[in-house]
């Protein structure tokens, strides 16, 4: 089959030099050369301009009206809406300029084509006129500029609310994890020393640190062990020499903290979740992290976007406004669901790190939380199992 | 004044047409890689654009170039998939439009424009053009490797590009990448230097800057921008191999990845983002003022008018080439940056719309009362001119912090950056190697297919770009192997398949070209000494090349360079070595 395809391009190309010869034969006897002006072909070509001009418009509204259905539904955010509004503005603004100008362009190209008899203009500058389109986008910008910051201001500056609930968005290879406050609305302390199969977050606590220090210290242990006594390769030899340097050195780290903390009593009600609900009409404070590469959290609904920077905390603060139920009814779509993306390369399955949200009512929030077990919870009945 | 003149002397095949000190032979060399370079980097978009519009079928063409390893059954592998867009961008931007564009269009230009012999060293000419091929054949060699070439986007942000356990792309493929990317600054750096110090020291008699061509002033300002710039993304790079192969947390901290937690402490991710977004942007203006130069040139001669506001044009120029330094940021607004300081940047970057508004007027009068001449040159021309525009004003969405968290990474960037600095610089570049194919073979190019080739192309590249901002406004995000996980995105599928059917036809247009150069080198009608009827110096010289241009003197220059239609003339062009009559004004 590849191969037919390749024959077939050979054999155009073969056909296309071949009138091109012929092409070449006649422009030599009529004497027809490249770069002459063939009037005619020229004006052609000047009404195709203008056509590709109306076309490109056309085209432009033709998607506009048989697709304005995939654009995201009305914002489900406080900030959502004001960002919406801007939004519109802005395209509005840029609509009118690509429709301007592109038929300027092609409309100039088409008016003013070579004209047998008729010399071209000697105009080469005019100061007011050079003057007029540099003060105009100046003033546009400006006014672009400063609606533009001060919406970004009100979405950055909001003020501490004491009552906002505080949610943690953890980010890892492929999924997402979610971690509420709980009752005292404060996160216990994590760090990326503590990460292990059943704490996924590196959430610390005195029962946490002890058990993560035996468990690297039987994990040492035994590739010490290895090393000496177990038959193996060279290069198998030097990774295992380094897992455990690597290992060796997480030890050293996890001396670093306080083996007892009062701090670490924060995390006792903490709950951990594969998936976010959250009251309508509450502030949310989203502590984004991320344990290895960078993510991206993207909420399309919410018109929320916020790297998950490995090494660093990032926030975004907003209020949802409309229930999942609601949103359902508005797009008529009875599957609807709100929905965290990732939106920053992050690896072979990147297009897949999907986590689901449900806005609620305060009741059905209230009720999900007591649904759930709480971080201790969950640690004693792990300890109990096993 | 002693004029050495090398008339033909003979010489080996090797330093002519291989270790060639020539600047005519320099600029051919670097156009014929890039075009091999442009013909990879389409290939890879194309493979890429069958599995957005049919994700998960097979395609035996994929099987065919790819193999099991990449594509068994046909269906792209996601790694692939990822790697694709990688090297797809990367080749584009770097190896195309900024080593391709600057690379033929300085070394042919400079010197014949300017009126000098040649290139102020023609020695590390020559090295510039061979640490570009060789970085190029590096990036094409990681294409083939077990492990797969890099695969972390063409920003290459670390811990991504860092971690091997991340994407097997990050192993080997990221090593090869850096190393030629290095390679390429180098020449970068290289061909920059010597091109600013030929513009500004081997200038003929009476070519004052402000009698340059635009095409020169924009090249000036492209070579300091990237002087400036570049050496900032090697530090980037640097540090990033330091990071990867030295142990050392430049970039990295706090990461528990594949069953352990590693060394790194301190280092932040946004300090490399810093870095090369410092380079980043810059290299947009990098890549678009070459092109805006050879359409100012090419616009001006076949309207046979002045370039209107000649002086604006300059000041817009260094204007856009000095704000480009102090926006970078804006490619940083959500990686939790200091809210203020993004504030800062939105400022700073609608600050550059002025300008390029400025240079958008100025085409446009430019046409104005014109006696327009549809040569292919002027077609492409008027088609970089549209994308200019079309993808200047969406960068008023992306430039507001505010909107951009709407936009960020969505297609709708994609869209943008795609029509304003893919399309429309390459329109340029098709436009500058229409335009000045006679000098550089010695012949014609065929103008029926250059026609061809024109409408393929802008119907192409709108049906492309024009449907993936509204797949952006729909909040698709870039470099999603598939939509597959997420239903809202269901009713993108047509969109999706009327981009690649456009991107197919692109093809066709781009294979009309390439049939067309190549076909023309050897069979193209042979060339007049000034076929478009231009002013500048580089039509005096004589069609046949020879080593120094000019047979005997440099011609002295006594007008700028757009005296087209000059009221009182009988010819409707003067060029630049004509002496100006007894009260005659310059302008």
């Amino acid at each position: 089959m590849s191969y037919i395809s390749l024959l077939v391009c050979l054999l155009v190309v073969l056909i296309v030099s071949q009138l091109l010869r012929i092409y070449k034969i006649t422009s030599d006897i009529s004497g027809r050369r490249e770069e002459d002006l063939d009037v005619e072909s020229n004006n052609r070509i000047a009404n195709y301009m203008m056509l590709f001009g109306v076309a490109l418009v056309v085209s432009f509204f033709w998607l506009l009206y048989k697709y304005h259905h995939i654009f995201l539904p009305e914002a489900a955010t406080v900030h959502g809406a004001k960002i919406d509004w801007l939004m519109n503005y802005n395209l509005y603004l840029v609509s009118i300029v690509y429709v301007v100008f592109n038929l300027l362009l092609f409309g100039f190209a088409r008016k003013y084509k070579y004209k047998k008899g008729v010399r071209a203009s000697h105009f080469s500058h005019s100061n007011k006129l050079e003057a007029i389109w540099t003060v105009i986008p100046a003033v546009v910008m400006a006014v672009i500029i400063v609606a533009g910051i001060f919406i970004w201001n009100e979405i950055n500056d909001q003020p501490e609310d004491p009552d906002a609930i505080k949610v943690q968005l953890y980010a890892k290879q492929f999924d997402w994890t979610a971690r509420y406050a709980g009752t005292d609305n404060e996160l216990g302390p994590s760090s990326f020393n503590f990460i292990s199969g059943t704490n996924p977050l590196g959430v610390i606590n005195e029962t946490i640190y002890k058990n993560q220090l035996t468990e690297v210290e039987a994990n040492i242990a035994k590739m010490k062990d290895d090393l000496a006594n177990k038959v193996m390769g060279n290069t198998e030899h030097t990774e295992l020499q380094d897992k455990l340097d690597r290992l060796e050195r997480t030890r050293v780290r996890i001396y670093g903290f306080d083996a007892k903390n009062d701090v670490y009593s924060n995390s006792a009600d903490d709950i951990v979740v594969k998936e976010l609900v959250l009251p309508v009409n509450k502030e949310v404070d989203l502590i984004i992290n991320s344990r290895d590469v960078i993510h991206s959290v993207w909420i399309p609904h919410f018109r929320l976007q916020m790297n998950a920077v490995p090494g660093m905390t990032t926030r975004f603060k907003f209020t949802p406004t409309i229930t999942s139920k609601e949103m359902k009814a508005k797009t008529g779509n009875p599957y609807f669901t709100y929905v965290v993306m990732c939106n920053k390369i992050c690896g072979a399955s990147h297009y897949n790190m999907r986590m689901e949200i449900t806005v609620v009512s305060e009741e059905e929030y209230a009720d999900w939380l007591a649904s759930i077990d709480d971080f201790s919870t969950k640690l004693k009945k792990l300890t109990a199992q096993n | 004044m002693e004029e050495q003149v090398h008339h033909h002397h003979k010489e080996s095949f090797v330093s002519k047409y291989i270790f060639s000190m020539d600047h005519k032979m320099i600029s051919k060399q670097f156009l014929v890689t890039a075009i091999f370079m442009g013909v990879i980097g389409y290939f890879l978009s194309l493979f890429f654009r069958l599995q957005l519009a049919w994700p998960d079928e097979g395609f035996e063409i994929l099987n065919f170039f790819l193999g099991d390893r990449w594509a068994p059954g046909g269906v792209l592998d996601s790694n692939a998939y990822l790697a694709m867009v990688t090297i797809h961008g990367t080749i584009m931007v770097f190896f195309v439009l900024t080593g391709g564009l600057s690379g033929t269009f300085a070394n042919l230009l400079i010197p014949l424009q300017i009126g000098a012999r040649d290139m102020a060293s023609g020695f590390l000419n020559m090295l510039s053009y061979w640490f570009f091929f060789i970085s190029s054949v590096i990036l094409v060699i990681s294409l083939f490797i077990e492990s797969g070439a890099a695969s972390a986007g063409w920003t290459v942000y670390p811990p991504l590009s860092a971690l091997p356990q991340a994407i097997p792309g990050s192993g080997l493929g990221m090593t090869l990448w850096l190393v030629s990317i290095a390679l390429f600054i180098v020449s970068s750096l290289i061909g920059g230097l010597n091109y600013i110090v030929t513009i500004l020291s081997l200038r003929t008699k009476g070519m004052k800057m402000t009698r340059m061509p635009l095409t020169m002033w924009a090249i000036l300002v492209t070579a300091i921008i990237g002087l400036l710039s570049f050496p900032v993304l090697l530090s980037a790079a640097v540090l990033l191999i330091m990071d990867r192969s030295f142990g050392t947390s430049f970039y990295l901290s706090d990461i528990y990845i594949a069953g352990e937690a590693l060394d790194y402490i301190g280092g932040s991710p946004i300090l490399y983002e810093h870095l090369f977004w410092f380079l980043g942007h810059p290299e947009v203006y990098i890549i678009l003022l070459p092109a805006l130069g050879i359409t100012s040139e090419v616009i001006s001669t076949n309207s046979r008018k002045p370039i209107f506001g000649y002086k604006a044009m300059i000041g817009s120029i260094i204007a856009i080439g000095f704000l480009s330094f102090i926006v970078w940021g804006h490619h940083m607004f959500i990686t939790g940056m200091n809210p203020f300081l993004g504030a800062v940047f939105v400022a700073t970057t609608l600050l550059i719309a002025i300008p390029s508004a400025v240079k958008v007027f100025n085409y446009i009068t430019t046409l104005w009362k014109g006696s327009i001449r549809f040569t292919p040159g002027m077609l492409f021309s008027i088609g970089m001119v549209s994308n200019f525009i079309t993808g200047g004003v969406t960068g008023i969405i992306l430039a507001d912090a505010t909107l951009d968290i709407v936009v960020h990474d969505t297609y709708f960037v994609v869209a943008h950056f795609h029509v304003v600095m893919g399309v429309a610089a390459i329109m340029g570049m098709f436009a500058g190697v229409y335009h000045w194919y006679p000098k550089m073979y010695g012949r014609m190019m065929n103008k029926k297919l250059g026609y061809v080739h024109f409408w393929l192309t802008i119907i192409a590249s709108y049906g492309v770009f024009l449907p993936m901002h509204f797949v952006g406004l729909a909040g698709a995000p870039r470099r999603y192997y598939s939509n597959s996980a997420f239903p809202m995105f269901d009713n993108l599928v047509d969109l999706n398949l009327i981009m690649t059917f456009m991107a197919m036809l692109g093809g066709i247009g781009a294979a009309v070209f390439l049939f067309n150069f190549f076909y023309s080198i050897w069979k193209g009608q042979k060339a007049p000494q000034n076929p478009w009827e231009s002013n500048t110096l580089e039509w005096t010289t004589p069609v046949e090349h020879i080593h120094g241009n000019w047979p005997g003197a440099i011609p002295e220059v006594y007008r700028w360079p757009y005296d087209y239609s000059k009221p009182g003339k009988e010819e409707d062009f003067v060029p630049q070595n004509v002496p100006l009559e007894p009260g005659e004004e310059e302008h």
